[in-house]
């Protein structure tokens, strides 16, 4: 395993006695895309403006590249670039000054502001003033404006929010090409696992301020793998029959369900029922998508899905 | 810190501050063009000492701009980040909190300061117009002109906090446009209302308050940097 480049220690915040962010171990490895998912309201961008320094802890601490943000953090947020929900900008500014008012902050070498537009495709736009940019072009400009410093480790708060499809696109395909690329480490936040799905290597998720699952995305989706569930007379004797088959049975009073079963498998647990006079009224596949196992696990705070073994 | 002003001076492009600062004094000497338009030979007769009394007439209007200018542009400043939520891009940079206030305070400082040069050279200006001759009292009109800067220290200080810390901006505006309206009218008011400081009482000596607007205004300021230190940035 990658070296951990990001370390959470029950970090809590605390606001007016309410916890919004409860008791959080993040662990986020060095090449990671980290996906931050939770619902809206869940404490995803309070922990990230903790991170950030942005907010004092109520409690808990936090490690950045192995050091404490509370004791060095003006040397951990010079190895870090950040986009925190909607884009910050000086409207009057064209897109190059912004970057150049940010870049004096930084002090970043001037010619890295060419190389952070280009990286974006803004260098076309760069001398108009940001008024006049799109949403989407407000948005990569955020994301040019996080990669000033050549940063080690990016953390992006809901960078898609509010854009078109083919911006999002644009912005995922961005995002995917960092660690490769360019060797940074990614915290995206989202509240739509759909989106995570498809650049994150490893996801947290994150509900009512409570960190309930932390792991491979490789894992979660083995979660929404489809069970097969049979309705048979007699369920308990035919979960037993088919434990002693070696079968993985799970299920309630009225059905019996295997997981993880091909073809013939299905076939062959049948006719073992059947061969014990277990009448088989019906057989049928659910299956589960990332999306409602996500709901599951942000509804009831624990795991419902099927393949909780897995 | 260096770094922090010279990203407050590229962000102020384009923005109508240096317009604000010219009117300012352009605002004060003109009500004295206006005094003196309409009662030109009354003022002549009534006081000999033409210099003085020009002094002390746009001496009454002084402070009131000089309110209404810290308030406003130290708004406007702090705007510029409340706006599009910038603070929390700056702030997630590594900056110190410190210097990005400090900053703040320091380009205002800068504005009222030219405005205050300009104030001097309006005086000047409009003596000579007024066919009071070359030999002006330079040194009481330089007097005039910076030593309300001076005593007003802790007005500017207090202004930038709130305009920093608040993000609706209605509260240090309307502290503002009180002080201002105040000061005309705060001559009897107690010695501890920093209001009345840039009023340079005549008859008393204004070294006082000049002192005492500097230190105080430099202790607002710490104060004001320590309280932005512990914030939570929305």
């Amino acid at each position: 395993m990658n070296e951990i480049i990001l370390q959470t220690n029950q970090l809590t915040k605390t606001f007016k006695k309410q916890k919004a962010v409860n008791a959080v171990d993040l662990k986020v490895y060095q090449g990671d895309i980290y996906g931050f998912l939770g619902p809206n309201g869940a404490g995803k961008t309070t922990t990230i403006r903790m991170l950030l320094g942005l907010m004092k802890p109520s409690g808990g601490d936090i490690k950045i590249f192995n050091q404490s943000l509370k004791n060095h953090q003006l040397e951990i947020l010079k190895r870090m670039g950040s986009l925190v929900e909607s884009p910050s900008y000086y409207e009057h500014l064209t897109g190059r000054e912004n970057l150049e008012a940010l870049r004096l902050l930084l002090q970043a070498p001037k010619a890295r502001i060419d190389e952070v537009l280009n990286i974006v495709r803004l260098t076309q736009d760069a001398d108009r003033a940001v008024k006049q940019y799109s949403l989407g072009m407000k948005q990569r400009l955020g994301i040019a404006a996080s990669l000033l410093g050549n940063p080690e480790l990016l953390i992006l708060d809901e960078p898609t929010n509010g854009l078109d499809p083919s911006g999002i696109q644009e912005i995922r395909e961005l995002i995917k090409t960092m660690p490769k690329k360019y060797g940074i480490t990614v915290i995206i936040s989202s509240h739509l696992l759909s989106e995570m799905e498809q650049m994150a290597t490893r996801v947290g998720i994150i509900s009512k301020g409570k960190l309930i699952y932390q792991d491979s995305i490789h894992r979660l989706k083995n979660k929404a793998l489809p069970q097969v569930a049979l309705r048979t007379g007699q369920v308990v004797k035919a979960k037993s029959i088919l434990q002693s088959a070696g079968f993985e049975v799970g299920g309630d009073s009225t059905f019996v369900t295997l997981e993880n079963v091909s073809d013939r498998e299905v076939a062959k647990a049948v006719s073992l029922l059947v061969e014990q006079h277990i009448p088989v009224y019906r057989i049928e596949e659910r299956s589960h998508s990332l999306e409602d196992i996500f709901l599951d696990l942000t509804k009831g705070g624990e795991l419902h899905a099927p393949g909780t073994a897995s | 810190m260096l770094q922090a002003l010279q990203a407050e001076r590229l962000k102020i492009k384009r923005k109508w501050f240096w317009f604000l600062v010219f009117l300012g004094p352009f605002g004060v000497i003109a009500l004295q063009v206006v005094n003196y338009g309409v009662r030109y030979d009354w003022i002549m007769r009534t006081y000999p000492d033409e210099w003085g009394r020009l002094i002390q007439f746009t001496n009454m209007f002084v402070a009131s701009a000089l309110f209404l200018g810290m308030a406003i542009l130290a708004s406007q400043l702090a705007s510029l980040e409340h706006k599009q939520g910038s603070w929390k891009q700056i702030l997630a940079l590594p900056v110190k909190r410190k210097d990005v206030f400090v900053a703040k305070f320091i380009v205002l400082t800068f504005m009222i300061f030219v405005s205050s040069v300009l104030l001097f050279i309006g005086t000047i200006l409009l003596g000579v117009g007024l066919g009071f001759g070359w030999d002006a009292p330079f040194l009481a009109i330089a007097e005039n002109s910076f030593y309300p800067m001076l005593a007003g220290l802790p007005v500017l200080a207090l202004q930038i906090w709130l305009s920093i810390v608040q993000t609706n901006q209605s509260v240090p505006l309307s502290i503002g446009i009180f002080g201002a309206v105040f000061a005309t009218y705060s001559h009897n008011a107690p010695n501890w209302i920093i209001w009345q400081w840039p009023l340079l009482f005549p008859g008393k000596d204004p070294l006082p308050f000049v002192g005492m607007g500097i230190v105080v205004g430099l202790v607002i300021l710490m104060i004001g940097v320590v309280d932005f230190q512990r914030r939570d940035i929305a």
